[in-house]
């Protein structure tokens, strides 16, 4: 798994909590709450189904590091030892 | 406009209010909010993001100027501390809460220690599973449920546990140690085997459904 097959997992479950995204939209440094109208209960529902996809468990004290999708691709980038690319 | 509005238990003005976002937005008076809520407003790249953030923020300073009439709107300064909880500079004393969800925001304020409100449609669909953030007790006494009481005891627990998240002072407590009691009129803090922790947190729970359509849970 590498950060772009991490950044397209994201984007794909962003679609699935959010169906109306555009992923070619979404400006990676913004807070996706704000940015995809998501609320706490669709916050849970990506980061259970990113947990799910990748087999790990994020603690709910980790949730913040989620909350832009460059911050998430970092954040499971180290949680998987994903290379760049 | 259509607001709801529950006068606090102690006589000192209305303890919180909501209203529906689509009011809000055709009457909100911007001029309300400081410098600072207009650029963050500005910010929000979500449009219906950005309405309920005006609308949050406008109910929020209206039942602030209302509870406590030295406070005049345009003067109230907010601001998110680190944890995430909306702050009255100046008035300690003030707890705040502000909840937003679709068509609708909720706002209170507490003189006696920290609140929170939460509010969800009562049709919401979607819930993450109870594993998630359920304690062990609640994932038992769903276990016990009929099949169609499931979506609703879900949705007051979510409901309740947010409202919960927001008034604990630390907000780092996970859901599935926050153990809404069976009567739904207060909740306590748990550790992960679910027992009660010694220094335990109990909240008191109220609840308001809007119109049929939106459950509002309020703690304190």
């Amino acid at each position: 798994v590498t950060t772009d097959d991490l950044r397209t997992l994201l984007l794909d479950v962003l679609s699935d909590v959010a169906p109306e995204t555009d992923p070619a939209a979404v400006d990676p440094t913004e807070d996706l709450r704000d940015e995809l109208d998501l609320d706490s209960m669709d916050e849970l529902n990506m980061i259970t189904k990113v947990s799910e996809r990748l087999g790990i468990d994020v603690p709910e004290d980790d949730y913040p590091k989620l909350r832009t999708l460059d911050g998430a691709v970092a954040y499971l980038a180290d949680r998987v030892g994903a290379p760049a690319g | 406009v259509n607001p709801h509005c529950i006068d606090g238990p102690c006589g000192d003005g209305p303890l919180w209010r909501t209203r529906s976002v689509v009011a809000a937005r055709a009457g909100s008076r911007r001029s309300s909010l400081s410098t600072s809520e207009l650029a963050r407003a500005a910010a929000i790249g979500h449009p219906a993001a950005r309405a309920r953030f005006v609308a949050g923020r406008t109910l929020l300073r209206e039942l602030l100027a209302e509870s406590r009439p030295t406070l005049a709107e345009e003067g109230i300064e907010l601001v998110v501390e680190r944890s995430g909880r909306l702050r009255v500079v100046g008035h300690d004393e003030l707890q705040v809460s502000v909840s937003h969800t679709h068509g609708l925001v909720a706002a209170a304020t507490w003189c006696h220690g920290p609140v929170g409100i939460d509010v969800e449609p009562l049709g919401r669909a979607g819930l993450p599973s109870g594993e998630t953030w359920l304690t062990l007790g609640e994932q038992h006494q769903l276990a016990e449920l009929a099949a169609d009481e499931r979506r609703e005891w879900l949705l007051r627990r979510w409901v309740a546990k947010e409202a919960v998240l927001k008034a604990v002072p630390s907000r780092t407590v996970p859901r599935r140690c926050i153990e809404v009691a069976s009567d739904g009129r207060h909740a306590v803090t748990v550790d992960e085997a679910g027992v009660p922790e010694l220094a335990n947190q109990t909240l008191t729970l109220h609840w308001h459904v809007i119109a049929d359509r939106h459950l509002v849970a309020l703690a304190h």
